[in-house]
C-alpha cells in the first residue's frame, strides 16, 4: 500500500504549495496596501484625493503601455534599449499625421503604432540576421533613431519652427476618461495575447529556454517577429497617449532617450519579480502604478524632479533588478 | 516480414572528431516488443537514441519505421513519425505551465483563428495525466516549480500523448519513486498489449531484465550482444556490459594497496543538498582514491565540492598539512590542490584561446616573478614543457585549443596541473572521450605522480579504470558512501557493481 | 584558402579601417586635415578616449560593459572641482581618483554579488550620477581652482598620458588582473573551476574602469578650466565604439588587446575630426557613428564565425 501513501504525500505537497501561494499573494497585497498608507501619510493625506488619484492614473498610462510592450519583447530575452528613441520618433510622426495631414486621432494612433511596429520588427530581424548582442544593437539603433529625430527637429528649427505640436487638437487621448478606457482595453488585449495565443507562449518559451523551445517545434524567427509586432503595438499606443498628453515630444540626443524608459524598466523588473504571484500582464500594471505612485508622492513632497527623483529612479532600477535576479544562478555579464 | 518490425536501424555510423560514437550499429524492434538497451557511460547508447529522436544526424546508415525510410530533422519530426522520446537532452520550458508544455509546438488542434483554447489544453492535459495514472499532477502548475520527478512524468506523458508506435525512455526510472515506477511498468505493459513498442535505457539491470523482452548490449560504440530476457540474468548482462578487453598492460600491475600513513586530506560529514550527504573519508599521501557510482549517485558533485566550487551545507574538507578547511577554489589552489573537472570543453578549457593561455590559467603562480608580474618567458617555457612532456600534437603553443583533437586537449588539460607542484589532484573522468593510446599515457603519468607522493582522488564513470588504478575505491549510491573497498581480492567488477546498483 | 582569407581579414581589419578613413577624409578635407593644429586636435580627441578605454578594456575583456563612465567622470570632476577650491591641485586629483575608484567598485559589487547585468547597473548609476551632478552644480558651470589649468600644458599633459597608458598596458598584459579578465571573458565557468576568484576580479575591473573615468575627468577639467553639467555626455559610447572598431571583441576574451584600443581611438578621432571639418551636422554625425558601431560589430562577429567555422572544417 506504499503507492497510496506516497501519492497522498505528493497531493498534500501540491496543496501545501497552493496554500503558500495564497499566503505569498496575501503578503504582497498587504505590502502594497501598507506602502500606499505610508505614502498617504507621508504627504499628509494628499495622496488619496480624487484629483491626485486621477493624475497618478494618467501618468501611469504611458508607463503601463511601455511595460506591456516589454512583456512581449524583453520576455524573449531581447533587451532592446532603442525603444525610447523609437517612441520619440513615433510620437512626432503621429503628431505630423494628426496635425499637418489633418488626420486627427486616427492619424495619431495609426501613425504611432505603424512606426513602433515597423521599427521594432526591423530591430528584431536585424538582431536575428546579424547575431549582434541585443544590448549593443539597442545602443547603436538608439543613436540612429535619435539622429533621425533630431535631424527633423533641427530642420524645423532652421525654418523657425519647432518639433510638431498638437496645440489643442487630439489632446483627449492623454486625459481621463479616454486614457483610462484605452488602458483597460489595452490591458485586456495584452492579457489575452499573452495568455491565449501562441505569441505569448512562444515569447515565454524563447526567454525561458530557447534550445528546448526550438526542439519542441517553436519557430524562433517567426515567434520573435510576431511578439515584436505585438510589443510594438503597445509601444505605439504609449507614444500616442504620450503625444496627446504632452502635446509635443522634443527629440533627444546623446542617448537621453534611454533615460526616458527607465521608470518603465524598473516597473518591468518589478513585474518580473512578482510574476510568480500575478500573471505578468497584471503585475505589469500593478508595478507601473506602484512605481508611478512613488514618484507622484515624491513630487507632492517637493522632491525636485530633475535631481533627487532621478537618483531614486536609478536606485529603484537597481533594487528591482536585484529582486528579479534573486534566483539567478547562471553567468551574468 | 518487415511489416512486423516497427523500427529498424541499419549500419548506423557516427563520429565525433576522431571518436567512433556509433560504429556500424544495427537494431530491429518488432511490433509490441519491449527492448532494453544497456551499456556503460560512453558506450554509444545515448548517441544512438539521440539520432533516433532527431537531435543528432547519423554520418551514414539508415533508419526505417514501419518499413518506410526515416530520417528525422528534429525531435518534432520524430514525433510526427510516431516516435515518442523521453531523453536527457530534451526537457521542458520552465517558464510555461505543465499543460502548455505538453502541447508546445503542436497546439494546432486547440487553435481557432489564432486563439489558443487554453482551457481546452488544460482539460486535455489533465485528462491525459489522469489517464496515464498521475491524476494528482495539475496541468496549470508552472513547470519551473516542479520537482525533477514531476518533470520527468510530464515528459513521459508528453511522449505518450503522441500515441507512439515506438516509445524511447532514456534513464527515466532512476528519477521516479517506487510507486511511480510501478505505474510506468503498467504503462509499458499496456503499450505492449496495443502492439506499440518500447526502447528502454536504464542502469538498473535487474529491473531491465524483469521488464523487457530482450536486451541489447553496447560497448565502445558497437552492439556486442543481444539476449532474450527470459533466458538471461543480471549477472550475465553485467559481464557483457563491462567485459572489455583487459589484456592491455596500461593499468597498475600490483594487486595490493600502497600509500603513506600520513593523511593529507580529511573530509568529514560533507553534505550538499540534493547531491550527497554525510560523506567522510581520509586521503593519504601517495594514495589513488577512486569514487564510483551511478549517474545520480552524486560523485561529480562531490568532486566539485572538494575543490570548493560547489557550496556545501555542512561538513568540512580539511587539508591536514596546514589544518585549513577548503571553502573556495582559490583557497584550494593555495593549499596545493588541483582539479580537472568532468566537462573538458565547458568547465576546464577556454576552447577559443591558445594552448599557452590555457596552460597558464591554473598555473599562473608558476609564471609570476617575485614582483607579481606575469613573465612571458616563463609562460612560454611552461607551455612548451607541457607540450613536450605530454606529447601534445600541435604546430605551436599559440594554436587555438579548439583546433586540437579531443585526446590532445585532454593532455593539455591534465598536463597543466601535473606539471605543477601540487599535493592533491582531483581528477573527474580523466580519460573521458580519449582513445586507448592517450588513456594508457594518462595512466602512466598518474603512476608517476603517485610515486612522487602526490595523492589523487579519481572520480570516474568507467569502473575498469578505477579498478585498474586505485588503492581505495569508494562506492556511492544515492548520495552516500555505501562501501569502501581496498585494493585486494575484493577488487573485482562483480563485487563493486553488486554494491553500486 | 578561404580559411586563410578570413583569418587575415580578421587581423588587418582595424588597420585597414583606419587607412580607409584617413584616405577618405584626406580627399574630402584636403590639406585641412594635415595642418599641425588639426593633428593636435586629433590627438586631443584621442587622449581621453584612450585613457577611458585603458580602464574600460578590463570590463570589456570580461564581456561586460560600463555605461556609467561619462556620468562618472562628470560626477568625480564636479565633486573634486568643488573641493579643489579649498584643497588645491593635489586634493583635486586625489578626490577625483578616489571617487572614481569607489563608484567603479560599486558597479562591480552589484554585478558580482547580486547578478544584475552590468548594462543595467551602470545605466542606473549613470542616471543617478547625472542627477547628482545637476544638483551639485545647479545646472551651471562650476569654476575650479585655477592651479588645475597647469595640467593642460603639453609638457605635463603628454608625459602623464604616456605614463598612464604604459602603466595600464602593463597591468592589462602582465598581471593577474588583466589575464584573469580575459579568461573570464573567454569562459567564466572555466575560470571559476580553475580557481579564479571571479567576483574579486569583476570588482577590480570595474574599479579600474571607474578610476580611469576619474583620470579622464581630471584631464577634461584641465583643458576646460571648469566643470559643465554636460561634461562626458556620450563619452562611454565613444570609448566603446573605439574599442569595438579597433577589434576588441564585443564578448571579450583573449582577443582583447591594448593596441586595438589605441588603433580604434585613432580611427574614431580621425572620423570625428573629419566629420567636423566636412561641416557635417552633429545629428548626422551621431547617425554615422551609430551606423559605424553597428556595422563594425556585425562585421567582426561575421568574420570571427567564418574563421572559426573554416578552422573546424579543416579539422574534420
Amino acid at each position: 500500500m506504499n503507492k497510496t501513501v506516497s501519492q497522498a504525500d505528493l497531493e498534500t505537497n501540491a496543496c501545501g504549495k497552493d496554500k503558500s501561494q495564497i499566503v505569498r499573494t496575501g503578503i504582497v497585497i498587504a505590502v502594497i496596501a501598507v506602502l500606499y498608507i505610508i505614502l498617504n501619510i507621508a504627504v499628509g493625506g494628499k495622496f488619496f484625493t480624487v484629483s491626485n488619484i486621477l493624475s497618478v492614473v494618467t501618468s501611469s498610462v504611458v508607463n503601463t503601455f511601455v511595460v506591456l510592450g516589454f512583456c512581449f519583447i524583453f520576455t524573449m530575452g531581447v533587451v532592446d534599449l532603442s525603444v525610447g528613441a523609437i517612441m520619440i520618433l513615433a510620437s512626432n510622426i503621429g503628431g505630423i499625421l494628426a496635425i499637418q495631414f489633418n488626420l486627427g486621432y486616427p492619424g495619431l494612433i495609426i501613425g504611432c503604432i505603424a512606426v513602433t511596429v515597423i521599427l521594432e520588427m526591423l530591430n528584431l530581424k536585424v538582431i536575428q540576421l546579424s547575431k549582434i548582442p541585443a544590448w549593443i544593437f539597442g545602443l547603436g539603433a538608439t543613436m540612429v533613431y535619435e539622429a533621425l529625430g533630431s535631424m527633423y527637429n533641427s530642420a524645423q528649427i532652421a525654418v523657425g519652427k519647432q518639433a510638431v505640436s498638437l496645440q489643442d487638437a487630439c489632446r483627449g487621448l492623454g486625459v481621463p476618461p479616454a486614457n483610462i478606457i484605452v488602458l483597460v482595453v489595452g490591458l485586456v488585449i495584452a492579457y489575452f495575447l499573452f495568455n491565449k495565443t501562441s505569441i505569448g507562449f512562444g515569447s515565454r518559451a524563447l526567454g525561458s529556454n530557447q534550445a528546448v523551445a526550438q526542439m519542441m517545434g517553436v519557430n524562433i524567427n517567426k515567434t520573435m517577429l510576431k511578439a515584436g509586432a505585438v510589443g510594438g503595438v503597445f509601444l505605439g499606443l504609449a507614444s500616442a497617449v504620450n503625444e496627446s498628453y504632452s502635446g509635443r515630444i522634443v527629440p533627444t540626443t546623446g542617448l537621453n532617450s534611454i533615460a526616458s524608459i527607465f521608470v518603465p524598466l524598473a516597473a518591468f523588473l518589478l513585474a518580473v519579480a512578482l510574476q510568480r504571484i500575478f500573471n505578468l500582464t497584471i503585475s505589469a500594471v500593478v508595478s507601473s502604478v506602484v512605481i508611478t505612485s512613488i514618484f507622484n508622492v515624491l513630487t507632492l513632497m517637493n522632491v525636485p524632479s530633475g535631481t533627487w527623483q532621478k537618483v531614486i529612479m536609478g536606485i529603484s532600477v537597481l533594487i528591482c533588478g536585484i529582486i528579479s535576479q534573486r534566483e539567478e544562478k547562471g553567468v551574468v555579464k | 516480414m518487415s511489416a512486423e518490425n516497427v523500427f529498424e536501424v541499419r549500419n548506423i555510423k557516427k563520429y565525433f572528431g576522431s571518436t567512433h560514437a556509433n560504429d556500424d550499429v544495427s537494431l530491429t524492434i518488432p511490433k509490441g516488443h519491449v527492448r532494453g538497451l544497456i551499456g556503460e557511460n560512453g558506450s554509444g547508447k545515448s548517441t544512438l537514441i539521440s539520432m533516433i529522436a532527431g537531435i543528432q544526424k547519423p554520418d551514414s546508415g539508415e533508419m526505417l519505421i514501419n518499413g518506410q525510410s526515416y530520417c528525422p530533422q528534429s525531435p518534432l519530426d520524430s514525433g510526427k513519425h510516431k516516435i515518442g522520446t523521453v531523453v536527457q537532452e530534451l526537457g521542458l520550458v520552465d517558464g510555461l505551465p505543465v499543460g502548455i508544455n505538453l502541447f508546445l509546438g503542436r497546439a494546432k488542434p486547440f487553435t481557432k483563428f489564432g486563439v489558443i483554447d487554453t482551457k481546452g489544453i488544460y482539460r486535455e492535459a489533465n485528462r491525459l495525466l489522469k489517464e496515464w495514472g498521475f491524476p494528482w499532477l495539475s496541468a496549470t502548475r508552472l513547470t519551473g516549480t516542479l520537482s525533477v520527478e514531476e518533470k520527468k512524468i510530464v515528459e513521459l506523458v508528453r511522449a505518450l500523448s503522441l500515441n507512439p508506435d515506438l516509445l524511447i525512455l532514456d534513464e527515466i526510472t532512476q528519477a521516479l519513486s517506487l510507486n511511480n515506477r510501478r505505474i510506468l511498468i503498467d504503462i509499458i505493459g499496456q503499450l505492449k498489449k496495443n502492439g506499440q513498442s518500447v526502447l528502454l535505457v536504464t542502469h538498473d539491470v535487474e529491473e531491465m531484465v524483469a521488464i523487457t523482452d530482450a536486451i541489447t548490449i553496447m560497448r565502445d560504440g558497437k552492439i556486442v550482444a543481444q539476449r532474450e530476457s527470459r533466458e538471461t540474468d543480471a549477472g550475465e548482462i553485467k559481464k557483457l556490459m563491462v567485459g572489455r578487453d583487459m589484456s592491455g598492460d596500461y593499468y597498475r600491475k600490483d594487486e595490493t594497496a600502497s600509500f603513506g600513513d600520513e593523511v593529507v586530506l580529511r573530509t568529514a560529514g560533507l553534505t550538499a543538498k540534493d547531491c550527497f550527504s554525510n560523506v567522510s573519508f581520509d586521503l593519504h599521501r601517495g594514495e589513488i582514491l577512486g569514487v564510483c557510482g551511478l549517474s545520480d549517485a552524486g560523485i561529480h558533485e562531490l568532486a566539485e565540492a572538494l575543490f570548493g566550487v560547489r557550496k556545501t551545507e555542512s561538513g568540512s574538507v580539511v587539508v591536514t598539512k596546514s589544518n585549513t578547511a577548503v571553502k573556495t577554489p582559490s583557497q584550494a589552489m593555495r593549499l596545493k590542490m588541483g582539479y580537472v573537472p568532468k566537462d573538458r570543453d565547458k568547465q576546464a578549457l577556454m576552447v577559443n584561446d591558445s594552448i599557452e593561455n590555457n596552460v597558464v590559467l591554473p598555473a599562473i603562480e608558476q609564471v609570476r616573478t617575485k614582483a607579481g608580474i606575469i613573465s612571458t618567458k616563463l609562460s612560454d617555457q611552461l607551455s612548451e614543457k607541457v607540450i613536450e612532456k605530454f606529447n601534445v600534437k600541435t604546430k605551436s603553443r599559440d594554436q587555438a585549443m579548439r583546433s586540437l583533437s579531443g585526446g590532445n586537449r585532454q593532455k593539455v588539460n591534465l598536463g597543466r596541473w601535473m606539471i605543477q607542484d601540487k599535493d592533491i589532484l582531483i581528477l573527474d573522468c580523466p580519460t573521458r572521450g580519449v582513445d586507448i593510446g592517450v588513456k594508457s599515457y594518462i595512466y602512466g603519468e598518474m603512476r608517476k605522480a603517485k610515486e612522487d607522493g602526490i595523492s589523487m582522488i579519481v572520480v570516474s564513470d568507467e569502473l575498469p579504470e578505477l579498478l585498474g588504478m586505485c588503492d581505495t575505491l569508494l562506492v556511492m549510491k544515492d548520495g552516500e558512501i555505501v562501501k569502501a573497498v581496498s585494493r585486494g581480492p575484493e577488487f573485482t567488477e562483480e563485487t563493486i557493481i553488486e554494491v553500486m546498483l | 584558402m578561404k580559411n586563410k582569407l578570413w583569418s587575415v581579414v580578421q587581423k588587418i581589419f582595424p588597420v585597414l579601417g583606419l587607412l580607409i578613413i584617413v584616405i577618405i577624409f584626406s580627399i574630402l578635407c584636403g590639406d585641412k586635415l594635415w595642418t599641425k593644429n588639426n593633428l593636435l586636435n586629433i590627438i586631443n580627441t584621442m587622449i581621453p578616449i584612450c585613457i577611458g578605454g585603458a580602464g574600460m578594456v578590463f570590463v570589456a575583456a570580461q564581456g561586460s560593459t560600463d555605461m556609467s563612465m561619462g556620468a562618472l567622470l562628470a560626477a568625480t570632476a564636479t565633486v573634486a572641482g568643488l573641493a579643489s577650491m579649498k584643497l588645491g591641485l593635489v586634493g583635486f586629483i586625489v578626490i577625483a581618483l578616489l571617487a572614481g575608484l569607489l563608484l567603479g567598485m560599486f558597479n562591480g559589487f552589484i554585478l558580482a554579488k547580486f547578478k544584475v547585468s552590468s548594462l543595467m547597473v551602470t545605466l542606473a548609476l549613470s542616471i543617478m550620477l547625472r542627477a547628482i551632478v545637476s544638483f551639485l552644480s545647479n545646472g551651471q558651470a562650476i569654476f575650479v581652482n585655477p592651479s588645475i589649468l597647469a595640467l593642460n600644458q603639453p609638457v605635463v599633459k603628454f608625459p602623464v598620458f604616456i605614463v598612464v597608458m604604459l602603466v595600464m598596458w602593463f597591468i592589462f598584459q602582465y598581471t593577474k588582473a588583466g589575464f584573469f579578465s580575459r579568461c573570464i571573458g573567454e569562459n567564466e565557468v572555466v575560470g571559476r573551476f580553475a580557481g579564479i576568484n571571479v567576483d574579486k576580479y569583476k570588482i577590480i575591473a570595474f574599479a579600474l574602469s571607474g578610476m580611469m573615468g576619474g583620470v579622464v575627468g581630471i584631464f577634461n577639467v584641465g583643458s576646460v578650466g571648469g566643470v559643465t553639467p554636460t561634461m562626458g555626455n556620450f563619452f562611454e559610447l565613444q570609448v566603446m565604439t573605439a574599442m569595438f572598431v579597433g577589434g576588441i571583441p564585443v564578448l571579450g576574451g583573449s582577443e582583447s588587446k591594448f593596441y586595438k584600443l589605441i588603433l580604434g581611438a585613432l580611427m574614431l578621432a580621425f572620423l570625428q575630426n573629419g566629420l567636423t571639418l566636412s561641416r557635417v551636422a552633429s545629428e548626422v554625425s551621431e547617425l554615422v557613428q551609430g551606423l559605424i558601431l553597428l556595422s563594425v560589430v556585425f562585421f567582426s562577429i561575421f568574420a570571427k564565425t567564418r574563421y572559426q567555422k573554416s578552422e573546424l572544417q579543416k579539422e574534420a
